[in-house]
């Protein structure tokens, strides 16, 4: 078995089909052909309703969000609903948490000390209020988390709104907060932000926090958009 | 048979609610397959069958509130 970490940089994605690249690598790692991977994109739009989500979450209709061109989808991790679009740093970690103490709230609070210590470096302060998931400045939330685990390897993850339009976070309660105010860093810095540098501070942070090391497969027999391809077409 | 019991989730949590079971009763599983979801705050967790056999008892219904520790289902070991 490699004794790295895959690290892939996907660009803009369909939601579907990153969601069966990441069961693939559970597979993977479930069967120890891989220790984890740490996958990065930026999905098309699309509002995800996790397990706790409620649907009066989403203010417009189903056929408004169509024509918007956002796409709607209830997916396996917690939470409730959230929007996905360009702009906004998704990170999927497939990780193995008997590695890493096996408890899920530990899990959490190290990826939210990654966000912060990211955002940081920006120049962004940040901070998670206690009894809550995810990341705010005094300006709004600027980050969300939603996580899976099975057999103990996680799965789903957290995303970063670096540059997105807020504009969609109108059309939802995100996360069934009703009055929460959604920020992004390009708002709190009044500049757009560099995603390259942003993925690599999180890689980084997140080498650092779970003692692993992030590098490029050496070699792959097919591209991701392949093997998601593949999965999907078999199902 | 064997118990399937609730395990530690996270450091300070003594619940969670089943989300839904993967398996219906008499249905056969694999050691290690997703037997049960279950959600605590933001991260839902697939409980793995302990053993290979036939599940024969749900002792939590879809929506209910467990405490770690309980047992949640019995597997017929065959």
């Amino acid at each position: 078995m490699s004794n790295a970490y895959e690290i892939h940089d996907l660009g803009l994605t369909d939601y579907r089909q990153t969601y069966a690249l990441q069961k693939y690598y559970v597979g993977l790692v479930k069967s120890a052909r891989l220790k984890g991977a740490l996958l990065f994109t930026e999905h098309k739009p699309i509002f995800t309703f996790g397990r706790s989500g409620d649907r009066s979450n989403m203010l417009i209709s189903e056929a408004s969000a169509g024509s918007f061109g956002i796409d709607i989808l209830e997916v396996d991790r917690g939470g409730d609903v959230t929007f996905h679009g360009p702009g906004q740093l998704v990170t999927y970690p497939i990780f193995n948490l008997k590695e890493h103490q096996m408890d899920l709230h530990r899990y959490l609070r190290e990826i939210e000390e990654v966000i912060i210590k990211s955002l940081r470096k920006s120049g962004i302060p940040s901070f998670r209020p206690d009894g809550h998931t995810g990341v705010w400045t005094k300006e709004g939330k600027i980050a969300s988390i939603g996580i899976a685990v099975s057999r103990w390897i996680s799965y789903h993850g957290f995303s970063v709104n670096a540059n997105v339009d807020l504009r969609y976070f109108d059309m939802i309660h995100p996360c069934g907060l009703k009055d929460e105010k959604i920020t992004s860093m390009c708002q709190t810095q009044g500049s757009k932000v560099d995603m390259g540098l942003l993925k690599q501070e999180i890689a980084g942070f997140i080498q650092e926090a779970f003692g692993c090391i992030l590098s490029p497969p050496e070699s792959s027999s097919a591209t991701l958009a392949e093997i998601s391809n593949m999965i999907l077409n078999n199902k | 048979m064997v118990d399937v019991i609730l395990p530690e989730l996270a450091e300070g949590v003594d619940k969670a609610v089943v989300s839904f079971w993967h398996y219906n009763i008499g249905e056969d599983i694999a050691e290690g397959d997703d037997l049960v979801e279950m959600l605590t705050d933001k991260a839902t967790f697939n409980v793995p069958a302990p053993a290979a056999g036939k599940l024969i008892k749900i002792h939590a219904g879809e929506g209910e509130s467990v405490q770690v520790g309980d047992k949640i289902a019995i597997i017929e070991v065959k």
